[in-house]
């Protein structure tokens, strides 16, 4: 059963990726330094959610 | 000398403002939404789960915060130049200067004033064998010079590239034009076509100053095609008049001193060094800052004496002379190094400078190395 906590987690991995920018808008070394940033957080956010799913007493 | 700053130049770099602050607007609510999940009530549910969240969330938040400010760091590096000018324009609406200038000829003529008239250019001058230009410094003071030998007159230079070793004939020839600002300053049109009348005919309509229609000829006696290789120098007026004329050569490239030339933003193609300093009214006077674009860099210069607080002297060729010389003297693009930057801020520093200094030495080096000629031509209004 997904807890509150996985879907919270979940949906801010979702939030990190609308905050990529759009290479139409803003693109060069700056833009994709921080789109890396981004997906590397998202990535993290996930790795968080499964820890705390796989987490039990 | 004061801080010499720059932005635009890049072909690799695309900057809205609007995207940037949208990135750092939805990493600031992903912060808040995180740190909302550790709020006390929420313990009330799932409260050893949300203990373990507490714990793996600080290092996730500080980096959200870094990113952000990165963020906002490269925005503030890409648009210092248009921030400090649009503080100034923030008050109100961006004036419409253009129909307000042509608005301005219309009421004129009804008092005799700002009539534009017919034109001509002539040949007063050839001078043989004259040294290239090899540098920012180089390009301003002939421009000066020129504007001190007498009033109206107009210098273009001509230079071939070197002759082909294959065929053995004469390379391309490339022509440097230098077109000093205003210099007479009467309501009603002057004998000198550099005058209030064509400030106001400059802004508002291409081709229809009488200054920018004496340069025309003028370039057509000194043999210049619609073809040709082109680098047009101007102060001011001259520097609206390059611009200007530049709609017109598609192999031309522009450098202006103080010159309000924002407003072409839309039209103008043609390789652009701008320079400006930040207390000179003059750039300002079209109510467009200039844009950041792959084909225009502008620098701007912040003089922190009492200079400053002289818009006269902030204007004047001597100030952008020093200008001239501080951006010659900016290290060349080998300084950034060849390794990938290694943050967000330095990628996009690297970036700007290197764009500022490829431009710098495109336009010094226009002229190449051979000796070439200098033609001087008077101005003249028809009145």
């Amino acid at each position: 059963m997904v807890n509150q906590i996985e879907n919270a987690l979940r949906f801010a991995e979702t939030r990190a990726k609308f905050a990529i920018p759009d290479p139409n808008l803003w693109s060069g070394a700056a833009s994709l330094a921080c789109a890396e940033s981004i997906e590397r957080l998202a990535a993290d956010l996930h790795l968080v959610q499964q820890r705390l799913s796989g987490w039990s007493f | 000398m004061g801080d010499l700053h720059w932005y635009g130049g890049d072909a690799q770099i695309v900057a809205t403002r609007g995207e940037i602050e949208r990135v750092v607007a939805e990493l600031t609510g992903l912060e808040n939404w995180l740190q909302s999940q550790l709020e006390p009530q929420n313990f009330l549910v799932e409260p050893l789960d949300r203990l373990r969240l507490a714990l793996e969330l600080p290092a996730v938040l500080e980096r959200i915060g870094h990113i952000r400010n990165a963020c906002i760091a490269a925005s503030d590096s890409y648009f210092t130049g248009e921030i400090e000018i649009s503080k100034e324009l923030r008050s109100g609406n961006r004036p419409p200067v253009p129909e307000l200038a042509l608005g301005l000829i219309g009421a004129g003529n009804l008092l005799g004033l700002f009539g534009e008239t017919s034109v001509k250019a002539q040949i007063v001058q050839v001078d043989e064998s004259v040294a290239p230009p090899r540098s920012i410094y180089g390009l301003g003071e002939r421009l000066a010079t020129t504007a001190k030998v007498a009033d109206g007159w107009l210098r273009i230079e001509k230079y071939f590239e070197p002759a082909s070793p294959v065929t053995g004939l004469p390379g391309e020839a490339k022509y440097l034009v230098y077109i000093p600002g205003t210099q007479s300053w009467a309501p009603n049109p002057a004998a000198n076509p550099l005058d209030v009348t064509s400030n106001l005919g400059a802004i508002s309509k291409t081709g229809s100053a009488g200054s920018e229609r004496a340069v025309a000829m003028a370039l057509k006696q000194a043999g210049v095609q619609p073809n040709s290789r082109v680098l047009f120098i101007g102060h001011s007026q001259g520097g609206m008049v390059a611009a200007n004329l530049s709609l017109a050569f598609p192999r031309s490239s522009v450098l202006t001193f103080g010159a309000p030339i924002g407003h072409l933003t839309e039209k103008l193609k043609a390789p652009v060094l701008s320079v400006e300093h930040e207390q000179d009214p003059v750039p300002k006077v079209d109510g467009r800052a200039n844009p950041m674009r792959e084909n225009w860099v502008t620098v701007r210069q912040d003089i922190p004496s009492a200079k400053a607080i002289d818009p006269i002297a902030q204007h004047q060729m001597k100030g952008y002379l020093e200008t001239a010389a501080a951006i010659d003297a900016e290290p060349g693009s080998s300084k950034q190094g060849s390794s990938p930057p290694a943050s967000l801020e330095s990628a996009n520093l690297a970036a700007a400078n290197s764009a500022m200094t490829k431009m710098r030495d495109s336009l010094a080096g226009f002229a190449g190395n051979e000796p070439g000629t200098a033609i001087y031509f008077e101005l003249t209004r028809q009145t």
